[in-house]
Order: structure tokens, then C-alpha cells, then sequence
């Protein structure tokens, strides 16, 4: 069993060499490589992956932010608006407030401006119409009797309220 | 060869010792038992003298096992290489088995105990050891075939494989006297150094004694077990033996084909440690 036998051993090396570098040719080396490349593309793919999903995280962030800066925008845009519309308002109103004072005032002062004139010409027409009334008491030569009652007649016939 | 031709020489032998018939079985013979009674004689060459060596480099039995070893192995890995070819880079089926081997040969073996730059280069040479020596240890449990790693002679030529591997790498990475150098471990006392040498040298050429025996004696020491198993049928001279006897033999069987993987596993990682030592001898 253990005799040793050089022939042998030379032809072991001899397969075993042949085997070796036909496999490695044939076979191995082929697979190898693959199997290499196939690692690499599968590392690649993940890197590139990662990366993208870095990208889109970022992407994401930078939306968010501008989401929320619009919104801030349109927040502070819509307050504004609110405030000048009030301001508006509040001039518009004191504006026609002012105007309505200054329509009554002047009404006002047309009214006595008439009420003046109205009086000026009653005092000159009562003033006429005594001299007509005295005019004809003294005509008729009347009684005491008589020019009462034609006194009393004539301020009858007078318009009812002329007590100013 | 193991049972099926074991019946044909039971008769012959049936009254011979069965240890002799034992021994037959396992020997390196100029002959293939190819079926029960039906011999193939393989050619004989004449020996020659070479360096005080009788070298007989005639055709023998397991020599055509390791043939039939090289044959089935280059046809299973060509199958592998056109499933890659035809499936890109994912392959399928049996080239998909394969590389769960090849790759824990690459990974596991080779880049494990080399670094990453040797070990791809070594990966070639370590799948090769490890798929050659374990096809070889299997071979022996099929019927007509033998194991060739049974004979010393086989594992003594793989790991001087290994061994030559060792020198021409480490020489070849360190140059002559760097690689000798490197073998002296460092903070080793000036004057310690030579006898450090020579136990040095003493333990290389042990290591690798070491994987010639392993495996052989592994591998022969189960078929040795299997067919006394089978052999108690005989000695005893009983049929009543035989369900214990073939019960343990299949048992043995199964055992063998674990040995087989973890025999070419061990093999393969000793020769890759090995290897890297001489190349990195820092670690």
C-alpha cells in the first residue's frame, strides 16, 4: 500500500497539470469572469441606486422647501391685501362721512338763508295789507261795533299760522 | 469496482484470507475491473533509470481513474461554461450548483487565506485541486471505478503540487534569499537562527508529508472499513451476518461520501494556507 511508485506520481502531475490548464482555459477562467463582472454590475447598480435615492431625497427636501416659501408667500400676500382693502374702507367712510356734514351744513344754512328771505318779505306784504285793512275801516266810518267785527273778519281771513 | 466485483472474486476468495482479498481491492493494479469477470488489460511500458529511480510509467488502474476524473471534470465544467453563455450572467441549473462550489472555493479558500490579489490568481489552480481530489474520492463508490486518491502515490504527486507551488511562489514573490529568509520567523535570536532554519525546513517538508497521508489514509481507510464489513459476511460463513454487515457498509457509504467533500476541502485550504504563507509570510 504505501510502496512507492515515481511512475505513478509522474503521471498524476501530468493529469493533474493537463486538467488544470484546460479547465482553467476552457472553463474557469471564463466563469470567473463572469461571475467578477456580474459582481461589479450588481455593486454598480446599487451605488447608482443609492445615489439616486440621495437625489431624490434632496429633490424631495428642495420641493418641500419651496412649498412651504409659497405658501408663506401667498399667506403674507393675502394679509396685505386685507390690510389695504380695510384701509381703503375706512378712508372711503370717514370720506363720505365728511361729505354728508359738509351737504348738511350747507343744507342748513340754505334753509335760514330762505327762512330770512321768506320773513323779510311777510313783514313788508303784513305791512301792506294793515295799510289796506286801516284804509278801509276808515272808508266804511264804522261803529266801535262794526270795526271790531271787521277786525276780527279780517284776521280770520289771514293764512292761520302767519303768528311769527 | 467496490461491490458489484466484489461478488465475482467472493467465490474465488471465499476461503482465502480475507485480509489478502482486502488488500487486493485497494491496490493500484494493470487492470480495469470494468464488470464481474470482464477485464480490461491496460498497456505495460518498460520501466526506465532515471536519477537511481526505477520509473515505471506503464498504464495502470488508477491512473485511468484520474483520466476518467480529468474527463468528467472538464465536461461539467464546459456544460457550466455554456449555461453562462446562454443564460449571461446568472446561469441556471447545474452551472447554478457549480458555483456555489466556485465561489466558496474563491471566497471561502482562496481570497480567505491569501488576500484578495492572490487569491484570484490562485483560484484557478484551488478549484481544480478541490473539484480533481473530490470527484477522485467519490469515484471509489461507484461500481467498475476505484479511488485513485486511495493510492499514496496520487496524493503524494498533489501535494507536492502544492509543495513546488509553495517554493516557486515564495521565490517568485520574494526572490531566493528573501523567500529562505522570510521561513526564520522574525525576533529570532542571530545565533538561534540557523537551527531555527533547518526546523523550519523540517516542518515544510512535514506539512506536506502531512497532506500526502491525510487524504490518502482517509480515503483509504474507508474502503479498507467498507469491505470488512462486507468481508465478516465471509469470515463468519453465515447469511445471518449479512444485514448487520450490509447495514454498517451502507452506513460507511454515506460516511464516505461526507469524507469525500471534507477530505477535498481540507486538501484545498492547507494548500491555499500553505501557498499564502509563503507569499505573505507576515501572516
Amino acid at each position: 500500500m504505501l510502496n512507492l511508485d515515481p511512475g505513478m506520481i509522474i503521471w498524476t502531475w501530468i493529469t493533474f497539470l493537463t486538467v488544470l490548464v484546460v479547465l482553467s482555459k476552457v472553463a474557469l477562467k471564463p466563469i470567473l469572469a463572469t461571475i467578477e463582472n456580474r459582481e461589479k454590475t450588481i455593486r454598480n447598480d446599487l451605488e447608482q441606486a443609492e445615489a439616486q435615492r440621495e437625489e431624490a431625497q434632496h429633490l424631495l427636501e428642495k420641493h418641500k422647501e419651496m412649498m412651504a416659501a409659497a405658501e408663506s408667500e401667498a399667506q403674507k400676500l393675502l394679509k396685505e391685501a386685507r390690510e389695504l382693502a380695510d384701509k381703503k374702507r375706512q378712508e372711503l367712510l370717514e370720506q363720505a362721512r365728511l361729505e354728508s356734514q359738509k351737504l348738511i351744513e350747507q343744507a342748513k344754512a340754505e334753509i335760514q338763508h330762505e327762512k330770512e328771505s321768506a320773513l323779510a318779505s311777510l313783514k313788508a306784504e303784513v305791512a301792506d295789507l294793515a295799510i289796506g285793512a286801516a284804509e278801509k275801516i276808515i272808508l266804511h266810518n264804522l261803529d266801535e261795533k262794526k270795526q271790531k267785527a271787521i277786525v276780527d273778519e279780517y284776521i280770520k281771513s289771514l293764512p292761520k299760522n302767519m303768528n311769527n | 469496482m467496490a461491490t458489484m466485483s466484489s461478488a465475482d472474486t467472493l467465490s474465488h476468495a471465499a476461503n482465502e484470507n480475507v485480509g489478502a482479498w482486502i488488500q487486493h481491492h485497494v491496490q493500484n493494479s494493470h487492470a480495469w475491473h470494468v464488470f464481474p469477470g470482464v477485464e480490461i488489460e491496460l498497456p505495460h511500458i518498460h520501466p526506465f533509470h532515471f536519477l537511481g529511480m526505477n520509473i515505471d510509467l506503464s498504464i495502470t488502474n488508477h491512473l485511468v481513474m484520474l483520466w476518467v476524473v480529468g474527463i468528467t471534470l472538464f465536461f461539467m465544467f464546459y456544460a457550466a461554461r455554456k449555461s453562462y453563455e446562454k443564460y449571461k450572467l446568472v446561469p441556471k441549473g447545474f452551472a447554478a450548483i457549480l458555483e456555489i462550489f466556485v465561489l466558496f472555493v474563491r471566497d471561502e479558500i482562496a481570497i480567505a487565506n491569501m488576500g484578495e490579489e492572490h487569491g484570484k490568481k490562485f483560484t484557478p489552480l484551488l478549484i481544480t485541486f478541490f473539484f480533481f481530489i473530490w470527484i477522485s474520492n467519490m469515484l471509489g463508490l461507484i461500481p467498475m471505478f476505484s479511488t485513485p486518491t486511495g493510492n499514496v502515490n496520487v496524493t503524494a504527486g498533489l501535494a507536492l503540487i502544492t509543495f513546488f507551488s509553495t517554493q516557486y511562489f515564495g521565490i517568485k514573490e520574494h526572490g531566493f534569499l528573501g523567500y529562505y529568509k522570510s521561513l526564520v520567523p522574525h525576533g529570532v535570536p542571530t545565533l538561534l537562527s540557523p537551527l531555527m532554519f533547518v526546523v523550519e525546513i523540517m516542518g515544510l517538508i512535514a506539512k506536506h508529508f502531512a497532506l500526502t497521508i491525510r487524504l490518502f489514509a482517509n480515503m483509504i481507510a474507508g474502503h479498507i472499513v467498507l469491505f470488512a464489513f462486507l468481508g465478516l459476511i465471509i469470515m463468519f460463513k453465515s447469511y445471518l451476518v449479512s444485514p448487520l454487515s450490509v447495514g454498517f457498509g451502507v452506513f460507511d457509504y454515506f460516511l464516505e461520501l461526507l469524507v469525500a467533500i471534507i477530505q477535498a476541502y481540507i486538501f484545498t485550504i492547507l494548500s491555499a494556507l500553505f501557498i499564502g504563507m509563503s507569499i505573505n509570510p507576515e501572516h
